[in-house]
């Protein structure tokens, strides 16, 4: 039972129930001295079971927290270096495996997950270099939005299956040390480098460990919310090294508050400089394609989007995309993904075939189960005329 | 009167019901004779659904995350439908249906007269090298390579072979396991063509071929070679790569290695030169790229190039188009380009 599953809500919820009717029937059945002790004792027990079952509920929506030792704080342990870990095999011939994003220039090391498209593993594709696509999560959020709220695996494996994406490496990467405190992506003064993180570091590290192009046009961003304003500020601030980037109900203003705390120290300069509007009415625009998109509904998102966009000027080209309906939420990333994924897909390179092999993803380990996501059983290799074994779904409830 | 999911009437309203039914609690708390077991704990439950739900108005009225009922409870507008996307229809479609079954197995070369080329002023009929995954893959868009070098020159000079076997091959063994790519090849009476290149030919390609909207390279020879680097500037949002060819001893002007150096950055541009010819400002290498997606604008060498022998200048060409196939995208089905399918169940998420 895991904090972000049906059958945990619906035990908190029957212990809330049975909790309002043992307080009804002990309330003056406790005639002694710590009677008032036993009531007050009652009431708070209502009333934390009643903000656990809420807050289970919108647990299952954001998939924060998918294990009960990530509720009490523990982090989990990401597969030894140059080790993965398969946590969802999709339908079509795709898997998703976590493995550990350690990053030499910041210094921060992190679980990541890294999509790989059908054929990735085939023995005729060791040669083949694929494009690569940076996910980047909101804050509160987790790669987990991508992967079980998002259901981002199944999206890839329609588009590519379709045609309209090349088969691509998605990479998920962690933006912050603690799930409470948003770290913008930015380079925070005296700070987490997540700036670096998130660019060198992790084109670096998967470069290192999957068979990815590693010129610009093999590379590209793409965000919801914190993360639609991370795509576009580290696309525009390092266009070196991304071929495009895309913002679902992303700012693109600079902020502060209390989650991310004083980033920037103060020095109004750098907070500007992580502001794309302001890059894009100070600094010359660089040559980088933007797909922006928010709903008309969400009004902040909407703001944003027309002050960004109405300070865009070449060689930045810029798609817009306004969906009627939605407000901020998954739902309109939803049904905005598979436009926003062909989108990338056309402004990238090609997979290439290389004349040396790239490094080899590492068999999959099968641990135990202390990763955000379930591993996939391990599964002994189908006989001929066997029907095919169903393929394993991440956070299984 | 409708009530607004983010208004203040309606966090209001949860506030005063919640008190009003924290109050009504206390006051039924000790009534209800037989049924008092049931009337507090339904008291108790009514409670802390008061307080939840007060509690997520002002949530969201805080986020704006939900900003109306019809959001919350998906009952939207019809979603927009899906940008149901047929395979394209070009005006060769039934000619190349035709030679599907030969196309499919090696691809087809064939002479392309497109509506206009008489005032294109070629000294020859363009010609087409299509590949084979154009005949099996027919809802992909391709994407184009341009070959231009001036009328009569052969692999002596650096160009191709008119004979159909000769180019296809050549076009076949470049493409070898690379990125499959639809090669023109033109003939130019003159260097300068003018809107040709940039503008003319595009227009008929995407009007008679399932050609890619962009990401499209271009190959100058000899006397042609500045004008695949002129290209890049005149249609950015077509051409994305340029490769400029030496035709024979003679080298790259010095102008031209300048031209490619200040392209911009999301373009990529290669010269082959003989080294023995090459001015000082291609340096020491057989053959520098320039504007390579890993370096920026600087120059550079390129590994894949260099492995070549362009010594020969009936080498460079298919040296070009190797490196070129590796610097376009995938042929794609035409993307969708607006929301899709039926939105599912809504995801709140925090906001600033």
């Amino acid at each position: 039972m895991r904090p972000n599953s049906l059958s945990a809500l619906i035990f908190v919820l029957l212990l809330g129930v049975g909790a309002a009717v043992g307080l009804g029937w002990m309330w003056n059945r406790v005639r002694s001295w710590w009677g008032w002790f036993d009531r007050v004792v009652a009431v708070l027990l209502c009333a934390v079971l009643s903000l656990g079952a809420a807050g289970i509920a919108v647990n299952r929506e954001l998939n924060l927290y998918t294990t009960w030792g990530q509720v009490l704080g523990q982090k989990d342990a990401a597969p030894a270096k140059g080790q993965t870990q398969t946590v969802i095999e999709g339908a079509g011939g795709s898997r998703v495996v976590e493995f550990n994003l350690a990053g030499r220039a910041s210094g921060i090391s992190l679980a990541a997950y890294a999509y790989l498209p059908p054929g990735y593993d085939a023995a005729k594709n060791q040669h083949t270099r694929y494009p690569v696509i940076e996910a980047v999560d909101g804050f509160p959020g987790s790669p987990n939005t991508w992967l079980v709220s998002l259901k981002a695996g199944q999206y890839l494996d329609n588009e590519i299956a379709a045609g309209r994406m090349a088969p691509t490496v998605v990479i998920f990467p962690t933006q912050v040390l603690d799930p409470t405190r948003d770290s913008e992506c930015v380079n925070a003064v005296g700070g987490a480098q997540f700036d670096t993180y998130l660019t060198t570091d992790l084109q670096q590290a998967v470069e290192e460990q999957f068979r990815v192009r590693t010129d610009r046009m093999g590379w590209s961003l793409i965000g919801t919310s914190t993360g639609g304003f991370c795509a576009v500020n580290l696309a525009m601030r390092h266009f070196d090294r991304y071929a495009a980037a895309a913002s679902l109900s992303g700012y693109f203003t600079a902020i502060t508050d209390s989650t991310t705390g004083d980033l920037y120290k103060g020095n109004a300069h750098l907070r500007d400089e992580n502001s794309p509007t302001w890059r894009v009415r100070n600094l010359p625009n660089p040559p980088l394609p933007l797909y922006i998109a928010t709903a008309a509904d969400d009004k902040q998102g909407v703001a944003q989007l027309k002050d960004f966009t109405g300070s865009v000027k070449p060689p930045i080209s810029l798609t817009k995309v306004i969906v009627p309906q939605g407000g901020h939420t998954g739902a309109v990333w939803r049904i905005l993904l598979p436009s926003a994924f062909d989108w990338l897909s056309g402004w990238m390179l090609a997979p290439q075939v290389d004349a040396q092999p790239g490094p080899v993803v590492a068999a999959p380990t099968h641990g135990p189960v202390t990763q955000r996501v379930e591993p996939c059983p391990v599964r002994p290799p189908a006989k001929p005329g066997a029907a095919a074994a169903p393929a394993c779904v991440a956070a299984k409830r | 009167m409708k009530v607004s999911l983010t208004g203040l009437p309606l966090l209001v309203c949860g506030i005063v019901a919640t008190l009003l039914g924290f109050a009504g609690t206390v006051f039924l708390w000790r009534r209800g004779g037989r049924w008092r077991l049931l009337s507090r704990t339904g008291l108790v439950l009514l409670c802390e659904a008061l307080a939840v739900f007060t509690g997520a108005v002002a949530t969201n009225r805080a986020l704006d995350l939900y900003p109306s009922w019809a959001t919350l409870f998906q009952k939207a507008a019809p979603p927009p439908p899906q940008n149901a996307v047929a395979d394209p229809a070009t005006s060769l479609d039934v000619w190349l249906k035709g030679r599907a079954a030969d196309g499919a197995r090696k691809g087809l070369y064939f002479d392309w007269k497109p509506t206009g080329l008489a005032s294109w002023h070629l000294a020859a009929v363009p010609t087409v090298f299509v590949p084979a995954a154009y005949f099996t893959s027919t809802a992909l868009q391709f994407p184009v390579v341009v070959v231009a070098a001036a009328e009569k020159s052969g692999p002596a000079q650096a160009a191709w072979d008119d004979k159909q076997t000769a180019a296809a091959d050549m076009v076949r063994a470049a493409e070898g396991q690379g990125n499959p790519a639809i090669v023109v090849f033109v003939r130019t009476a003159k260097p300068d063509t003018g809107p040709l290149l940039a503008t003319e030919l595009p227009t008929r390609l995407d009007n008679d071929l399932r050609v890619a909207p962009r990401g499209w390279a271009a190959v100058g020879i000899g006397a042609d070679a500045p004008m695949a680097l002129t290209v890049l500037g005149e249609a950015p949002g077509r051409y994305r790569a340029a490769v400029a060819v030496a035709d024979g001893g003679a080298g790259l002007p010095a102008t031209l290695v300048a031209k490619a150096g200040k392209i911009r950055a999301d373009q990529s541009a290669l010269l082959i030169a003989p080294e023995a010819a090459g001015s000082a400002a291609l340096g020491s290498g057989k053959s520098l790229c320039v504007g390579a997606p890993a370096s920026g604008p600087a120059l550079c060498a390129d590994s894949q190039v260099a492995q070549d022998s362009v010594d020969r200048p009936q080498d460079r060409l298919p040296a070009a188009l190797r490196w070129t196939f590796d610097e376009v995208p995938a042929p794609l089905a035409p993307p969708i380009t607006g929301p899709v399918g039926t939105a599912p169940a809504p995801t709140p998420a925090a906001k600033k």
